[in-house]
């Protein structure tokens, strides 16, 4: 079979696919009552989703990472679990911004002409960027009752500019630093034990950066804000070798000083990490029925159905970790936290095997958006931080999350099948 | 750049370990956890049933949640009620884990409740009441505040609990307001929580020290015409003016102050109580002098009786009182020894001095809850006649029984009576205030010749214990004759 050249990939994905079938199955009974045609119609597609998935990879881009996708697909088959679970309404919904992704990364995997091409025109991407944030300013839409307008577009359809200005801004930091490395690295100021890069070619730079970080905070999206920084940090470092820490974290600390002072959300959202309990009625009782969630989860969890995950607003977009946390208990959050894990390292992994600069940064970069990202919320549904407003990548229900985050998966498939020397462990 | 990374996603591992199970059980017992009440909405709750299987309480399934309902409201003090906002109480609090599911007496049960939390169902709680016998000791009581409390004496099974007035359980919630502001207190057990003057019944007590002592005897006899003056406090002789040589016995079954008030005052001797000073048609005044070895003989009987002790139960009962102070004066001896003092008892535990009587001088462990039934699994809460402890001599006992039986069939509690059965009987008109008409009350038994059923009834500002509680007594006794008890 001609076709069978990625078995190893083939062979993984039917795991998520038996996963979300076992799921679905096992929800529909608990629920009881429900017609299963639309179980059915659900796993069928998914499946078909992978497939086309597969094939097309499979067809252009043998050479790829066979593990990258199974691993994301499971994540998809959990987020499409969660989002049955909790609004049972939207997994069709969820399903076709899957396809939809699925597409998209296809077709960047396939369609773009080389990685290098990219990076040649990072300005024009970043112009773009920050022209979709900047018509986010001045158009944005609040179509959830968020009470941020961080979305454009009309009738339904919506999708939010940020998700797409992530992957720009990798781009953009990638290109520049394999450009420039060797002129930031080799001379450095010193300010007695602080080392900072030449200004002359770190300024664009942090001009750029500056700039995203202005457009974020003018749309209170502190968590986007907060992953940009660190994208650029991690960047830097990768880039470098150096890792600039000690004004890495003095950026921090003014940054996130003059939020406190500036931002009312911040501070209330600062006040609820610090103690959440006392306004467990109030502002804090989305955080505090989250920590209930998990803790009435224990180790085994309640099992899909038999929890309460109901009692946190908008858990379905911003605790889903929670959600599943109570249902499938320590063993299930564990196990997500190893697959965002697997996702990171095997973005390192293809970096490492990169051929060229830019692409070894590129394959970091999304790499370390992704990790990032994912720790953000995490840490912000386990009060080790304040809560930000991001999505946790494939799993929270949310149209342009999956989108963007396909549409990266589909570029590191891309960067993985330029190497020429071991195209995947499977290759 | 991956060990920070790895730092990170070890850290999140870390917390989600710390959450969802170091920390887990404090943030679950914080009332901002709403699964509890979530939950406990969902189980379907044992059944409460009369001994005889007759349902007192059952719940139903009405969509997701279960519904409770009761079916008979007078025993609503007792049954308990449940509800979200207002918590619960009776035997629904009392044996909440077992009607809730929590324990079991079925192993596979608990098993299977821990496995399928959302079709979680509790065991059935049956207890010892007869629904037939309560709704005669309801009738008995007609509309009067008070209540009854009826025990099979050699078992220690309650069979019944009357208090009146009650509330409906099942409309709890929407009544909340005005029973919780109700001067006249539905939500008060009184036949076990009741705290009401004893009266004459406490002659009872004041016997059993003098008999068990050794220090009367009832057939003893004496000319008695005299009022009793103790430190300026004038107890009349007013109960049997037809009487003027009378025994232990019949001074007993007329329920005489004067006699009760000096037998009270001479507790503290080693022979046999002198009355001669009795007999004079003028009043006797108590010598000066110190009265405490009388005083702690009455106080030991009354310890021993259960008086001061809240009665070990399936359910919270309360206490009662003898006199606070350390010392009583004279006068509140006198008063005390025949049932008026510094003095405070609940209906169930006079029932037990009755049935301690019955029982031939050994008080019965009393119990509420038969057993709990899960299926086809039964386990018994207590054995029957287990757990009982002597209180008086046989002897001191059948010499009470006697004089009891006497108050029935001669004297005061003549409206006890019940042909061919031997029925012991005391009645007591229990002072409250000067403004109130007294509590009217009525403790005894029948048979007198083996141990029957006993049966305390208290209606509050009814008036005399012979024209009101003796005949509902009465009542209540025939019926628990005629059901074979």
């Amino acid at each position: 079979m001609a076709l069978i050249r990625r078995p190893l990939e083939l062979a993984l994905l039917a795991f998520p696919v038996a996963l979300l079938a076992a799921a679905l199955g096992l929800m529909a009974i608990v629920r009881g009552g429900e017609d299963p045609g639309s179980t059915v119609r659900i796993v069928a597609i998914f499946a078909a989703v992978l497939i086309a998935f597969h094939l097309t990879i499979a067809i252009r881009l043998p050479q790829a990472d066979q593990e990258l996708l199974p691993i994301v697909e499971t994540l998809v088959a959990l987020g499409l679990i969660a989002v049955d679970r909790l609004v049972p309404g939207l997994a069709p919904r969820q399903l076709l911004w899957v396809g939809l992704g699925s597409t998209a990364a296809t077709a960047t995997a396939v369609g773009i002409p080389r990685i290098d091409w990219l990076g040649r025109y990072r300005y024009t991407w970043l112009m773009g960027g920050l022209l979709l944030l900047a018509l986010t300013i001045v158009f944005g839409i609040d179509p959830n009752g968020s009470q941020t307008r961080l979305w454009i577009g009309a009738n339904g359809l919506y999708f939010q500019p940020s998700e797409i200005t992530k992957v720009v801004a990798v781009i953009f930091f990638a290109s520049y630093l394999a450009d420039k490395r060797d002129l930031i690295t080799h001379a450095p100021i010193r300010i007695g034990r602080l080392s900072l890069p030449p200004l002359a070619y770190l300024g664009p730079l942090v001009l750029m950066w500056g700039l995203s970080l202005v457009l974020l905070v003018w749309q209170r999206d502190l968590g986007v804000a907060l992953l940009f920084y660190l994208i650029f940090l991690f960047l830097l470092y990768a880039a470098t070798g150096r890792t600039y820490v000690g004004v890495g974290i003095a950026f921090l600390c003014v940054g996130a000083l003059v939020s406190l002072a500036l931002f009312d959300h911040v501070q209330l959202r600062t006040r609820i990490w610090l103690d959440p309990w006392p306004s467990a009625a109030g502002d804090a009782y989305q955080l505090v029925q989250a920590l209930t969630a998990y803790a009435a989860g224990g180790v085994l969890g309640a099992g899909l159905g038999f929890g309460y995950p109901e009692y946190v607003p908008a858990v379905h977009t911003d605790f889903v970790l929670a959600a599943l946390g109570e249902e499938l208990g320590l063993l299930g959050t564990i196990a997500i936290v190893g697959l965002y894990v697997a996702l990171v390292f095997r973005a390192f992994r293809i970096a490492l095997r990169a051929t060229s600069d830019f692409a070894m940064l590129f394959a970091a970069g999304l790499g370390t958006v992704l990790g990032v990202q994912a720790l953000i919320i995490m840490a912000g549904n386990l009060r080790l931080m304040p809560i930000t407003g991001i999505t946790l990548p494939f799993l929270s229900y949310g149209g342009s999350s999956i989108l963007a985050n396909f549409v990266m998966v589909g570029l590191l498939l891309r960067i993985s099948a330029e190497s020429p020397s071991d195209g995947g462990s499977g290759g | 750049m991956s060990l920070i990374l790895s730092a990170g996603f070890l850290l999140v591992a870390g917390a989600l370990g710390y959450w969802q199970v170091i920390g887990a059980n404090r943030v679950l017992d914080r009332p901002t956890n709403p699964r509890t009440v979530e939950e406990e909405r969902r189980i379907l709750r044992g059944r409460i049933l009369d001994r005889n299987g007759e349902v007192l309480a059952s719940s139903e399934r009405a969509g997701e949640l279960a519904h409770r309902a009761y079916a008979y409201p007078p025993l609503a003090d007792v049954v308990g009620y449940w509800s979200i906002q207002h918590g619960k109480s009776g035997i629904e609090e009392a044996f909440d884990s077992f009607l809730r599911g929590e324990r079991s007496t079925n192993p596979a049960a608990e098993i299977r409740n821990k496995l399928f939390p959302v079709d979680r169902h509790g065991a059935d709680v049956r207890l010892t009441l007869d629904l037939q016998l309560q709704k005669v000791a309801d009738d008995a009581l007609g509309g009067s505040p008070g209540a009854a409390a009826v025990v099979d004496v050699s078992t220690g099974e309650v069979l019944a609990l009357a208090s009146h007035p009650y509330f409906d359980p099942n409309t709890l919630d929407e009544d909340w307001e005005r029973l919780a502001n109700d001067r006249g207190e539905p939500f008060v057990s009184r036949a076990i929580n009741g705290q009401y003057v004893p009266g004459s019944i406490f002659k009872l007590v004041t016997a059993s020290a003098a008999l068990d002592s050794g220090i009367a005897t009832a057939g003893m006899e004496h000319h008695h015409e005299a009022d009793l003056i103790v430190d300026g406090l004038r107890i009349r002789n007013t109960n049997h003016p037809q009487l003027t040589d009378l025994t232990f016995a019949e001074e007993f079954a007329w329920s005489c102050n004067v006699f009760f008030a000096y037998t009270g005052l001479s507790l503290g001797g080693s022979s046999l109580i002198d009355y001669s000073p009795l007999a004079s048609r003028e009043p006797y005044t108590w010598p000066a002098g110190p009265v405490d070895a009388s005083e702690a003989r009455l106080r030991e009987y009354a310890r021993r009786y259960g008086i001061g002790q809240a009665v070990p139960f399936d359910l919270p009962t309360s206490a009662g009182l003898i006199s606070k102070a350390d010392h009583m004066t004279r006068a509140q001896l006198a008063s005390t020894a025949f049932g008026q003092g510094d003095l405070l008892v609940s209906p169930l535990q006079m029932a037990l001095v009755a049935a301690t009587v019955d029982n031939g001088g050994v008080m019965p462990a009393p119990y509420i809850v038969a057993s709990v039934e899960d299926g086809k699994t039964v386990e018994r809460i207590h054995q029957p006649g287990a757990g009982g402890h002597r209180v008086i001599s046989e002897s001191a006992a059948a010499e009470l029984n006697a004089m009891m039986e006497l108050s029935v069939d001669t004297a005061y509690a003549q409206p006890a009576r019940i042909p061919g059965v031997r029925v012991g009987g005391k009645t007591g008109t229990a002072e409250v205030s000067t403004s109130e008409t007294p509590h009217s009350w009525f403790v005894g038994y029948a048979p007198a010749d083996r141990p029957g059923v006993a049966v305390a009834v208290i209606m509050e500002n009814r008036g005399s214990g012979t024209t009101f509680a003796t005949p509902a007594a009465r009542k209540i006794l025939k019926a628990a004759l005629d059901m074979g008890y």
